[in-house]
């Protein structure tokens, strides 16, 4: 079952869209560049709403409108964050460390934004 | 000649006491990027929602200079703190920025959007429907807020690009 796992990173690794990606001198700074402002666009906005589940921003305004108005926002940043973050993970061009300890930074980034939106759905009820 | 000049200060500045503190203390420039991304993710994060508004692709329900007086001021502070970061980074590494046309790129994207984001307030905090009194203010200001995304967009890639094209 983990053979097939690593097998399944190896084929994408060794696949053209990854040779690309390393070797092209242009496509891998734009695709991280890409991948740093969609992660700005996900952490400024959670901020924007933690802010307000605090009570220190926009405290006029209900906690359930102020979610609503700005996760779309986060969730489009987030879409492109992931599918950016999957095509460097393959090009594993920078010297980003082994396939684990990418794995691990991913896992972190999905894990800690998933997190962050439940405790926003679910603390929507915070004054 | 202007190049030999920003060289040799480049130089000066990289045998300060300062800049050897900030090259070899290992965690300073690690944390001073650290927090000059954080505050790049604030500032440009309120500007994109204050430019998303304009289209009204978000918060369509709330006026836009309600919208505006809410995030708006915020990057002021937040851009003095990037200014000391930013300074630090420089003081630290100056040939990586001062040598780097891609760091004089981002400063001048820099001036313009500050300049767009500073005409915005203003125009709103004087009259609340500057951008709505007819067609022509709409189109107006969406072709603002587009070029304003744009500029916001420039400086986050040349932030990243210069690591790419700095001096050897």
């Amino acid at each position: 079952m983990m053979l097939r796992f690593w097998d399944l990173i190896s084929y994408f690794e060794d696949s053209a869209l990854a040779d690309n990606i390393r070797e092209n001198d242009l496509l891998f700074p734009l695709i991280e560049s890409v991948h740093v402002l969609s992660i700005c666009l996900v952490v400024g906005s959670i901020l924007a709403v933690d802010l307000r589940l605090l009570g220190l921003a926009s405290i006029n305004r209900p906690v359930s409108r102020v979610s609503n108005g700005i996760l779309p926002l986060t969730w489009s940043a987030f879409a492109i964050a992931v599918a950016s973050g999957g095509l460097l993970f393959i090009s594993n061009a920078a010297a980003s460390g082994t396939a684990r300890r990418r794995i691990v930074h991913s896992a972190m980034g999905f894990g800690g934004h998933l997190r962050a939106l439940d405790r926003i759905h679910h603390g929507g009820s915070l004054r | 000649m202007i190049d030999l000049g920003i060289g040799e200060f480049s130089k000066w500045l990289a045998a300060t006491e300062v800049s050897h503190v900030i090259q070899t203390t290992t965690w300073i420039i690690p944390t001073l990027q650290t927090v000059h991304i954080l505050c790049v993710a604030a500032v440009f994060s309120a500007a994109i929602l204050v430019d998303l508004r304009i289209w009204r692709l978000i918060e369509r329900d709330e006026p836009l200079p309600d919208m505006a007086r809410r995030f708006l001021p915020t990057i002021w502070p937040v851009l003095l703190i990037l200014l000391v970061t930013g300074s630090l980074l420089i003081v630290g590494e100056p040939r990586r920025s001062l040598l780097n046309s891609t760091f004089y790129l981002k400063m001048a994207l820099l001036a313009v959007a500050i300049l767009l984001t500073a005409g915005l307030q203003r125009s709103l905090s004087s009259s609340p429907n500057f951008w709505d009194r007819d067609r022509w203010r709409r189109m107006a200001g969406r072709f603002a807020a587009t070029v304003s995304i744009l500029v916001w967009c420039g400086i986050l890639f040349a932030g990243r690009w210069i690591a790419y094209t700095q001096a050897g």
